[in-house]
């Protein structure tokens, strides 16, 4: 009991360092921070609140404010793990790492607190912007309700992009998870609702893990389409445990 | 080891996805989830919880309303009402009473409406002799299984053009008629609005010409209703048409234009003009298979609400439609153009015509109106609060304090998925829960007639009948034919009695079946049914050209189906025809609707009386 306590401010230390220069690394490649970060409020400025906000009664800032979190979100977790871990993997950084005394969980926690911390300011700044641009008005639950989502949302993309990581080069990669990033965020619904596309979308759309994640959403703006949440959950975490055993298993084979 | 625990990884992975896909299935839309629905209060005073509330405009999240003797007292969070029956909102949508933009109102319409929320419609041509009864109706708050109606009455169109083909008497504007005077006239019955016939055919027939009012005239009648401070709504078919009627300022178009998709010219004019459309996608819709006749009539949540005629008019369509595959493709992209560019669109069915039905086709007309570019929210907004607006209703179309409780909720969230407004849950109409009675559960009311009865002897003066509602001039018109007829209360009838009913006119070539001659309506509402399975003969004198004529029996769920046939022939001299009911193939007799005397092929003139028309059965 006594020891563990003992140990815990020792031990977070070389995550916390991970995690600071995963962050300064990140910031220093400016073809993921801009995207990962602008992109998602540039389009809700121009589709939630430009072409949208004024019409059905801030519906569409309303319904996109939700999507477009979960949109941002999913590319900054894709990206943040998929690409940022297949250059590293490349570089031979990872078994470079490894023999450095850093604990080998520590590598994949600071990715996460990453994904997490985009995460927040994405929401944060869609949120601001919804409020203030959109006139989105919402309840203080449903608004912490939303960021939530988008913070916790990330682990199962965070595993899907590890996954994806470990098994592509690192010049590869950025196609590769824009080539699933983007469809899947279009089938899901995240850039306009499924019910102005043909029947089929709506159909298959519970394939893609993203609709679960913006369903839970939009059950908080009351967007949703009415499916059980205890199904969205439940999907969400065998994604997250399944691509995250599946990424232990490959990292382990190659390094 | 290790390749296998990854396997089992990804099979669960798309396993989980799987019975997703598959769970969202399971639970397709049904009726049952409704029909278990809550207890309604019996009372015009209650209060809905938690819903989410369109109120016309905008949507609110989890807000209650609370209804007063009839009428919005509150929407907020919290609303205070202690001892008031609460309706559980949640997750379910709450909205203004649908409007229905553009009907034909007759029969058990108004009933069908309101069995599917929508509790207020625009009858743009029919029976002018109810305006008054309409109005009152609807200014009081007691409860009703009826829909309110504003009403044009009666078309304004030229002498033998649209509008005139429906068998009731219509008042017509001749070339060089003063067209205030006739407006005047019009306005003085009680009409809302005036709706104004612009149609020559051309867009639907490459061989019929229907004659219609000339531009001058279109100007001058809007000019008059203007006036009088009544809104003018036209009736166009071309581009060209909707262009002169926007010039002439009129305030609506009853339907869009099929000619031609929507070109840069007329969108700027309709925007100019402040011009609204009423697109009527519904009666173009017919076989498209969204939102069209026969996907209401497949939908588990409108299906058992529907009675057996509107099953049989929803599959039914313009036979015109089948030339013209395009014209619904025409008129979806034009309204995407229109609405895209600002101009108001507002939800309105044409139901009464083939391919729809009172009340359910509005359902569909949403699911096309999005189809064509507006969202869900647009499209509830323009089947409410919009309607409301541009025909100056000011106590319906929102939920908003003050205003009449029409309401309807519904499971889900139509703001989002439109299709959800037919997840009905329950419908208010002056505050009071309506009954939506099944259609199997709810028949139509029919008279039982006697045995042996007297329908007409003609003697008293007047071309009359003893009971139903009356002697009507019938034609192939309806189907696009040209032939003609009148009739007329003539002396000297058979056996010596004071007078008998000449029918006379002219069967023209060109239709398919040509006919022209009177029918006789048996039921107290026109088009209604009664019962006549107690009578087994129909019994008649009749004198005439020597022409071969034919008595049609007009029976089943609707008008629309095909009339059970007999033939008789008019001699010089009066003659007693007996027709057993029985050799009418494939009438039914337990709904009876008319009873038709009239001359069909060849072509050419026809003039034949009838006199003591009876119906005898064998019991006494
Ligand atoms: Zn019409």
């Amino acid at each position: 009991m006594n020891a563990t306590t003992f140990d815990a401010g020792f031990r977070l230390r070389p995550y916390l360092l991970e995690a600071k220069y995963e962050f300064l690394g990140l910031l220093r490649t400016p073809s993921y921070v801009l995207p990962a970060l602008l992109f998602p409020s540039l389009f809700y400025v121009l589709f939630g609140v430009l072409l949208g906000g004024g019409r059905g009664g801030g519906e569409a800032a309303r319904y996109l404010l939700a999507t477009y979190g979960v949109f941002g979100i999913m590319g900054s977790a894709l990206f943040g793990f998929g690409v940022t871990m297949a250059l590293e993997r490349e570089r031979g950084l990872l078994v470079f790492k490894r023999a450095l005394p850093v604990p080998p969980g520590a590598v994949l926690v600071a990715k996460m607190v990453m994904a997490m911390l985009f995460a927040a300011i994405i929401s944060m700044m869609l949120a601001v912007l919804a409020a203030s641009l959109g006139g989105v008005r919402l309840a203080p639950l449903q608004w912490a309700g939303l960021f939530l989502v988008n913070v916790l949302g990330t682990l199962p993309f965070c595993a899907i992009g590890l996954w994806i990581g470990v098994h592509v080069g690192g010049q590869a990669s950025p196609a590769i998870v824009n080539l699933i990033y983007l469809p899947m965020a279009f089938l899901s619904g995240l850039w306009m609702p499924l019910s102005i596309l043909p029947a089929i979308f709506t159909k298959l759309a519970p394939v893609w893990p993203s609709f679960h994640l913006s369903q839970i959403a939009l059950r908080i703006v009351g967007r949703d389409a009415g499916g059980s949440l205890a199904m969205h959950f439940g999907v969400l975490a065998v994604v997250t445990v399944a691509f995250f055993v599946m990424a232990r298993r490959r990292l382990a084979d190659v390094g | 080891m290790r390749s296998k625990t990854s396997l089992i990884a990804g099979l669960s992975v798309v396993a989980v996805l799987a019975i997703a896909v598959v769970m969202q299935d399971a639970t397709p839309p049904s009726a049952s989830k409704t029909e278990a629905g809550p207890a309604l209060p019996a009372g015009n005073t209650f209060v809905v919880r938690g819903a989410r509330v369109f109120d016309g405009e905008r949507v609110h999240e989890a807000t209650d309303v609370l209804v007063r003797d009839g009428r919005i007292a509150a929407i907020g969070t919290q609303v205070d009402a202690p001892g008031v029956e609460a309706v559980d909102g949640k997750g379910r949508t709450l909205m203004p009473g649908l409007i229905d933009a553009h009907v034909h109102s007759w029969g058990e319409a108004r009933r069908e409406a309101l069995r599917f929320g929508v509790t207020l419609a625009i009858d743009l041509h029919g029976d002018r002799g109810r305006l008054a009864t309409l109005r009152r109706e609807r200014e009081g708050m007691e409860r009703t299984a009826e829909a309110d109606l504003w009403a044009a009455g009666v078309a304004v169109t030229a002498p033998g053009g649209h509008g005139t083909q429906y068998g009731m008497p219509v008042p017509t504007l001749a070339e060089g008629d003063d067209a205030a005077a006739f407006v005047d006239a019009r306005v003085d019955e009680g009409a809302d609005l005036v709706k104004l016939i612009v149609e020559d055919l051309s867009a639907h027939s490459t061989t019929t010409r229907w004659p219609t009012l000339s531009p001058a005239q279109v100007e001058a009648v809007v000019a008059a209703a203007h006036r009088r401070g009544k809104r003018a709504i036209v009736h166009v078919s071309k581009q060209d048409d909707a262009r002169m009627a926007a010039r002439a300022g009129a305030d609506g178009l009853a339907h869009v234009f099929v000619d031609a998709p929507s070109d840069d010219a007329f969108v700027a004019l309709a925007r100019e003009r402040d011009l609204f459309v009423v697109p009527t996608l519904s009666v173009f819709a017919a076989g498209s298979g969204a939102g069209d006749g026969r996907s209401l009539v497949a939908d588990a949540r409108l299906r058992p609400w529907l009675s057996a005629a509107q099953v049989q008019t929803l599959e039914a369509a313009f036979p015109s439609l089948h030339a013209h595959p395009e014209y619904p493709v025409d008129a979806l992209a034009s309204v995407r153009r229109l609405h895209a560019a600002g101009v108001t669109i507002l939800a309105g069915t044409d139901a009464g015509n083939p391919g729809t039905a009172h009340g359910a086709s509005l359902h569909g007309e949403l699911e096309l109106l999005v189809r064509a570019g507006l969202t869900p929210v647009e499209a509830l907004a323009a089947a409410t609060s919009r309607s409301a607006d541009r025909f100056g209703i000011d106590d319906r179309g929102r939920i908003a304090e003050g205003r009449r409780a029409d309401l309807v909720l519904v499971d889900g969230d139509p703001t989002t998925d439109i299709r959800a407004t037919r997840a009905i849950v329950a419908v208010w109409k002056n505050g009071y829960a309506v009954e939506r009675p099944r259609a199997g559960e709810s028949k139509e009311a029919v008279d039982v007639l006697p045995a042996s009865v007297r329908i007409a002897d003609f003697d008293d003066g007047a071309a009359t009948a003893a009971f139903g509602s009356g002697w009507h001039e019938t034609t192939d018109a309806v189907m696009g034919g040209r032939s003609t007829v009148r009739h007329a209360l003539v002396a000297g009838g058979a056996l010596g009695s004071a007078g008998a009913l000449e029918v006379a006119g002219e069967i023209a070539a060109g239709s398919a079946y040509p006919w022209a001659g009177i029918a006789f309506l048996p039921a107290r509402t026109p088009m209604g049914a009664v019962d006549a399975r107690a009578n087994t003969e129909l019994v008649f004198q009749v004198r005439g050209d020597g022409r071969e004529y034919q008595v049609m029996l007009m029976s089943g769920p609707t008008m629309q189906g095909m009339p059970a046939m007999h033939a008789f022939t008019a001699g010089p001299e009066w003659t007693e025809v007996r027709l057993p009911l029985a050799a009418f193939g494939g009438a039914d007799l337990a709904q009876l609707r008319a009873v038709s005397f009239a001359a069909g092929a060849p072509a050419g003139a026809f003039r034949f009386a009838i006199d003591a028309v009876e119906l005898r059965g064998s019991r006494p």
